[in-house]
């Protein structure tokens, strides 16, 4: 099949399940009946209609970090969390739920945590010397290791009351997603952002070298990836909390459908990412409904063993 | 085309190369020759502007190397790296395209006219039926002849190649640089390290000889390449035979 | 037992105790939530206090010069802040508990952990585990500790007291119209109680129908949108309760026309302890207040 009519298609599935996640809510019901319209109406509108926007939002994010992770650390199975940009959101948003404060203070707690992660990689990583490749990820690395003993210690010290929150949140949870449209405004500033540079990094994942002699900016570029990637991780994370694997997955699979040419293996990404993580979502709506599940667990029960099976066949080239 | 003013290139504390002054012109061939370690593909690095220069002047064109833009200057010079690494799964036309992308804007995708040079260029480098296969699958020599495609697509007035001939076979070589000679006689200006002396003489017009301490000899072929200056370069007695209408020179070593 | 080798001290000498106390002709035992009776010959001296409802049980029945030492979080009464603390209720400081020399431990069945339950009683330590999950276990306990502390007139009456309490709020909101309640745990993600739990049983004591039903876990995550569809008449939660404002904006809801959202008192309602009791009158008199908000 043409590769442009593959995307085509990941494009009508992601409608699918946007459309499929606004009928179907965890009282099973398919489509609002005529009875009680106006409050049917609010659910579908307020509570399915952000949560769903949110989920592909934060999935879109996060597939578009992963593919240009990937080539800025020339490995098509890195993960945008390296960035330890999700590390200091988690931090923040933990510390509000542990302190008791408002959902609100615990978006923002997410967001200066994010904020603050990358602030710190980037001046740690920029002090003096030449700027080198590793450098930066490392950084990223071992602040993310870092903060993930913290997140360690603040659930070790939380209060069972709080624990379950807290839990949810490491595992990714759209229940409280806060206003999609932040979320949803930042992935088309970024794809719009990244798209005019998809040549650029279909050629830096050949190296510096081959990168610079076809007039690639491959400094800036890095730079700019660097950077592009950590914002649309740290936006997925304020919104749906530290949702596993689709960073990982969404652009490996992208890869695998449409070849890996960015200009198709971005959008790929992105509706490969939302669409994850709408299915995700909306398995944990409704499998055990009216119970609820986290969707990062579920995403991750997904994604494990398709990750998996990737790599067994990687291998086995 | 390119030329050096007091070039001085360092490698750590290592002098690779004092002073060195030289103009490649169009038409040229040139060969870069010199012992590993000499500083072969720091030098080639530093003419494309991959890697800053120590000291001294590069000019390329009308203007000095750093004052040329990224897209701009890749329209004009090309590299051939040593080890091209190939990016995530490619296909070899998507990789050969690449070779374009200094001539495309920045929403601006390949043009028939863009796919047909890349197809000539495979084509001259023996890949034509190549175009759907994965770069991955691709044995050594085909892997750099697909780069040397590449370089071909990016079609600039002057090229430098840092060992092109790698993991080619013999067969390969010759074709290859025959070709390489051909666009020398249209008119480019090719600048390449070579490790077979008999090849630089019997393909490229020009050779520069590094002797690996900072010295270096540079002229026609028949000029630089001499059984004393070979001898120095590579530390070992060398003899220059002539027959018919060629030059070669062979170690002169009794082996045992 | 065969495993436990060497055998320590402590160990061998709450063997020797227990085969004292079975071969006593007074043999004082109390069931408890595994069903496996516990026997003492002496009334403790030195308690260990493993849950802060158990602390709050053992002032209640005025055993508090018996307390050694109790969990974190024990801040009723208030001289119960005073006591040596051995940390959370989730990983106790065993050194700490070995340093105040119990001859009691008592502990609840779903807040200590099995493998702290086992590790003490591995070092020797005679525990007593309450199950502390229903309305109707709390008289049962008390009693139980008034037994194990030498307090049984006290425990009688406090139990008495509570059950008696009990049976006349059961009796007067038996014939009060059924309300549909929604209670809070958490707001993100969305924690109730089941059926199972002692504040859904709270709740139907007071006429209040618990909209979440019997589930699998006491306390599971539930959908928003649920509870909307299930039109609850109030909304119940406790401190800290956050963001509870927010249910407010769904004015269509029962609960929220009637403006029925009703933050409880704190502690009480979540302590299966003896001031239970005073939980549940709060939740009949939240009950009370939206009935008499509801339009007929």
């Amino acid at each position: 099949m043409k590769r442009p009519l593959i995307l085509l298609l990941l494009g009508a599935f992601a409608a699918l399940l946007l459309l499929t996640s606004l009928a179907v809510g965890s009282a099973g019901l398919v489509w609002p009946h005529e009875t009680s319209w106006n409050i049917e109406r609010q659910i579908i509108l307020e509570l399915r209609l952000p949560r769903v926007l949110a989920a592909f939002a934060a999935g879109g994010l996060l597939g578009l970090a992963g593919a240009v992770i990937q080539v800025l650390t020339r490995n098509p199975l890195a993960d945008p969390y390296i960035l330890g940009i999700s590390g200091g959101a988690a931090t923040g948003a933990l510390l509000a739920i542990l302190l008791g404060l408002p959902v609100l203070m615990q978006h923002l707690g997410a967001a200066s945590g994010a904020l603050a992660a990358l602030l710190l990689v980037i001046a740690l990583a920029h002090g003096e010397g030449a700027w080198t490749r590793h450098r930066l990820l490392l950084t990223g690395v071992v602040l993310a290791a870092a903060l993930g003993a913290l997140i360690t210690l603040l659930l070790a010290l939380a209060p069972e009351s709080a624990l379950r929150g807290m839990l949810f949140w490491l595992m990714g949870d759209l229940s409280g997603a806060p206003a999609p449209w932040y979320a949803l405004s930042g992935l088309a500033l970024l794809a719009l952002l990244a798209m005019p540079w998809s040549r650029d990094l279909n050629i830096l994942t050949r190296g510096e070298a081959s990168a610079l002699s076809l007039g690639v900016a491959v400094r800036e570029l890095r730079w700019g990836a660097y950077l592009l990637a950590a914002v649309a991780t740290a936006l997925a994370v304020i919104t749906a909390g530290s949702i596993g694997f689709v960073g990982l997955l969404a652009p490996h699979l992208a890869r695998l459908l449409v070849g890996a040419d960015h200009r198709l293996a971005l959008p790929g990404a992105i509706l490969l990412g939302g669409s994850l993580v709408m299915l995700a979502d909306l398995l944990a709506r409704t499998v055990i409904a009216p119970q609820q599940l986290p969707a990062g667990a579920i995403l991750a029960l997904i994604g494990a063993p398709i990750f998996l099976a990737l790599l067994y066949r990687e291998a086995r080239r | 085309m390119l030329s050096t003013h007091a070039l001085h290139i360092r490698q750590s504390e290592r002098m690779l190369l004092r002073n060195l002054t030289l103009s490649i012109h169009a038409g040229e061939c040139w060969a870069l020759l010199g012992r590993n370690g000499s500083g072969k593909t720091t030098l080639l690095h530093t003419l494309a502007g991959v890697r800053p220069p120590q000291q001294g002047r590069i000019i390329l064109g009308d203007r000095p190397l750093d004052a040329w833009r990224g897209r701009q200057r890749a329209r004009m010079l090309g590299l051939l790296p040593q080890d091209a690494s190939e990016g995530f799964e490619e296909s070899v036309l998507e990789a050969v395209l690449s070779g374009r992308h200094p001539h495309l804007g920045r929403w601006g995708s390949e043009t028939a006219e863009d796919k047909r040079i890349a197809r000539e260029a495979l084509h001259d480098c023996g890949l034509t039926g190549f175009e759907t296969r994965a770069v991955q699958s691709l044995s050594g020599g085909e892997r750099r002849r697909l780069a040397i495609a590449t370089l071909l697509t990016q079609a600039t007035p002057l090229m430098l190649l840092d060992e092109p001939l790698n993991h080619l076979d013999l067969q390969w070589q010759w074709c290859m640089l025959n070709q390489l000679r051909g666009l020398a006689n249209d008119g480019r200006a090719l600048f390449m390290s070579l490790h077979d002396p008999n090849l630089a003489l019997r393909f490229c017009t020009h050779a520069l000889l590094l002797n690996g301490e900072g010295g270096w000899q540079a002229g026609t072929v028949r000029e630089v390449i001499t059984a004393e200056a070979l001898q120095e370069a590579y530390g070992m007695p060398m003899r220059l035979l002539e027959q018919g209408d060629g030059v070669w020179v062979v170690p002169d070593i009794q082996p045992g | 037992m065969i495993h436990r080798t060497p055998p320590s001290w402590g160990a061998l000498f709450g063997l020797l105790f227990a085969l004292s106390g079975l071969a006593s002709a007074d043999p004082r035992c109390v069931t408890q939530s595994d069903a496996a009776p516990l026997c003492i010959e002496e009334p403790a001296r030195r308690v260990v206090s493993l849950a802060p409802h158990l602390t709050e049980m053992l002032f209640a029945i005025e055993a508090q010069d018996r307390i050694a030492g109790v969990v974190e979080r024990s801040d009723y009464p208030e001289e119960a802040r005073r006591l040596a603390n051995v940390g959370p209720f989730h990983s106790p400081d065993l050194e700490r508990l070995l340093a105040l020399r119990p001859d009691l431990i008592v502990s609840w069945s779903t807040g200590t952990p099995a493998a702290h339950i086992a590790r003490l009683r591995e070092l020797g330590f005679k525990i007593w585990i309450a199950r502390s999950e229903h309305l109707d276990d709390i008289p049962d306990e008390l009693r139980a500790l008034g037994m194990l502390t030498g307090h049984p007139a006290e425990a009688e009456r406090v139990a008495s007291s509570y059950a008696r309490d009990l049976q006349t709020l059961r009796q007067h909101y038996a014939t009060r119209p059924a309300l549909k309640g929604f209670y809070e745990i958490w707001p993100q993600p969305l924690i109730t109680v089941g059926d199972g739990h002692f504040i859904a049983e709270s709740m139907r004591v007071c006429g209040i129908l618990n909209i979440v039903g019997a589930t699998a876990s006491n306390t599971p995550s539930w959908s928003e949108e649920a509870v909307i569809r299930a039109a609850p008449d109030l909304l119940l939660t406790s401190p800290p309760a956050r963001d509870f404002e927010r249910w407010r904006r769904w004015t269509a809801l029962p609960a929220v026309r009637n403006n029925a959202l009703f933050v409880m008192p704190p502690d009480v309602l979540m302590r299966p302890g003896p001031r239970l009791i005073d939980g549940v009158r709060a939740l009949c008199e939240a009950a009370d207040k939206a009935r008499a908000g509801m339009q007929p």
